[in-house]
């Protein structure tokens, strides 16, 4: 497999996995099994050091079922407290310590539950239905503390390597999926530079054009030339003003009315301060093409595409609407990546704040709108590293 | 032979009567700007050969082609390429690309009326 096909591979894969909603769901499933892991680990762990004690029991010292349930009890015990142990280290993120504050939390913390358990242990002595406290030497409830103590730090050592050893991996994979997004971004904004079919219907009919109206013929040339030029430039460049986005649409649909003549009308309507704003080259292009290319190319009398760009509530508003109708069900099968791209592209730079809709505005009418933050792009630096 | 000329842009068919206009021996007898257009004159012209294009507001070339019952030679004329192999299931002479090369359009020609020549001394 050649490079080229590898990325194809992969942008393939995040694509896929960039549908909000499979992130969504592949993110509750992880929950649901770290969830039944954690149990299963919690629960078996403590099976074996109750089994353990059970067997030493029952080899070293004298067995009787009252030593037994206490044993089971004080397991019980360290389930729940270690259970709430790992609420209080979920819910202070400790795990996001650093390493320095980590032991001597880890230390404090194994101690506490330590003594909590023996004291426990102790308690339920008092009673003298389980052992014989005449039988505890001096030493006892140190060595109690030391042994139970030792098993929360034991225990909490296996659940911060897990943590780390997951989100270490964790971390990768997303480093892996967005470096793979951009890679595909970049592939699909290079492929929408520019329609080959466009250029080569814009030649065919500045060729006749150059016999019936020579100084038209002119204009067309520049204006197929500022296209090109526009195309190569945005290459190197993240971001363009609107209004330098806008010189291109409107060449654009002056070279397409040149083919469509009658057929095609337009009109552009951009606020002063909306020309200023940086928005990603190509994204009013590639849809007012759309527009063209499904709607008014369809329409046997023509029609008619409106480009409307204004400022509200900090956030730009990109308005593009033209003759023809909008069939979500053919947007399925389509092949095409105008729409897919443009909501791709917006998720990318703009993560929830960037907005795309399209819709029948009416009945022989399409709108399709773009909202976007008017401060700019909220993933930049994922884009030029 | 007597032509038809389909294509819904007006300077794309000025543009191919223009490249055609050497060829004395192709008789253009009509233009049409759109599918349905199209049906109603060959019907009514009855041509030999026409010029295709395929992508047109409401019905495109192909689906043009199946409404008809007897199909005059078809070259097909469009800035596609994607289109050339499905244009050969539907009996193709030729497949243009748009802008036409002159001397392309030399050879087509040349073809088509050998074609023509050959059919009408199998008709006589």
């Amino acid at each position: 497999m050649t490079d080229f096909t590898r990325n194809i591979n992969l942008t393939t894969r995040t694509s896929e996995l960039n549908s909000n909603s499979q992130i969504k769901t592949g993110e509750n499933i992880s929950r649901i099994s770290r969830n039944s892991a954690y149990w299963i680990s919690q629960t078996a762990g403590w099976t074996v050091y109750a089994a353990a004690n059970l067997a030493a029991l029952y080899s070293f010292e004298i067995f009787t079922w009252q030593k037994a349930s206490l044993f089971i009890f004080i397991c019980m015990m360290g389930i729940a407290l270690t259970h709430y142990l790992r609420i209080i280290i979920k819910r202070n993120n400790w795990t996001q310590l650093p390493l320095k504050k980590i032991i001597p939390v880890v230390l404090i913390s194994s101690l506490v539950i330590g003594i909590i358990l023996s004291a426990i242990f102790f308690a339920i002595n008092l009673t003298g239905y389980f052992y014989n406290t005449a039988e505890f030497k001096p030493m006892t409830p140190a060595i109690w503390i030391f042994n139970l103590s030792s098993v929360i730090l034991l225990w909490q050592l296996i659940y911060f390597s897990v943590y780390f050893f997951r989100n270490y991996k964790k971390v990768e994979i997303e480093a892996l999926i967005w470096e793979a997004a951009v890679k595909d971004f970049e592939l699909k904004t290079l492929k929408s530079q520019l329609n080959p079919h466009f250029m080569f219907n814009a030649l065919n009919s500045i060729r006749a054009l150059i016999e019936e109206d020579p100084a038209s013929a002119k204009t067309a040339v520049t204006k197929l030339s500022n296209i090109l030029r526009y195309s190569l430039r945005i290459e190197k460049s993240e971001t363009v003003s609107l209004a330098d986005e806008m010189q291109t649409v409107k060449d654009y649909l002056d070279l397409e009315k040149i083919r469509f003549e009658e057929r095609l009308n337009y009109s552009t309507q951009i606020d002063e301060r909306a020309a200023k704003i940086e928005i990603p080259p190509m994204m009013v292009q590639t849809l007012v093409e759309n527009g063209i290319k499904h709607g008014i190319s369809k329409m046997t009398g023509g029609g008619k595409i409106t480009i409307c760009s204004f400022i509200d509530d900090s956030k730009l508003h990109i308005q593009i609407s033209n003759t023809g109708y909008f069939n979500e069900e053919d947007l399925k099968h389509a092949t095409g990546f105008g729409i897919q791209n443009t909501k791709h592209r917006l998720n990318l730079l703009y993560g929830e704040t960037g907005i795309f809709q399209i819709k029948n505005s009416s009945q022989n009418e399409v709108l399709a709108e773009i909202i976007i933050p008017s401060g700019g792009k909220i993933n930049e630096s994922f884009i030029s590293r | 032979m007597k032509a038809l000329l389909v294509d819904d842009e007006r300077l794309a068919r000025t543009e191919l009567r223009r490249l055609l206009s050497p060829f004395k021996d192709i008789n253009i007898v009509g233009e049409a700007v759109n599918a349905e257009d199209a049906l109603a004159k060959i019907t009514q012209l009855n041509p030999d050969l026409i010029f295709l294009d395929i992508q047109m507001p409401g019905k495109n070339g192909f689906e043009m082609l199946e409404e008809l019952d007897s199909v005059p030679t078809v070259v097909f004329t469009t800035a596609y390429d994607e289109y050339a192999l499905k244009a050969f299931e539907y009996n193709a002479m030729d497949y243009l690309l748009k802008p036409i090369e002159p001397k392309r359009l030399e050879d087509t020609v040349k073809r088509l009326l050998e074609k023509h020549k050959k059919e009408q001394i199998n008709a006589d």
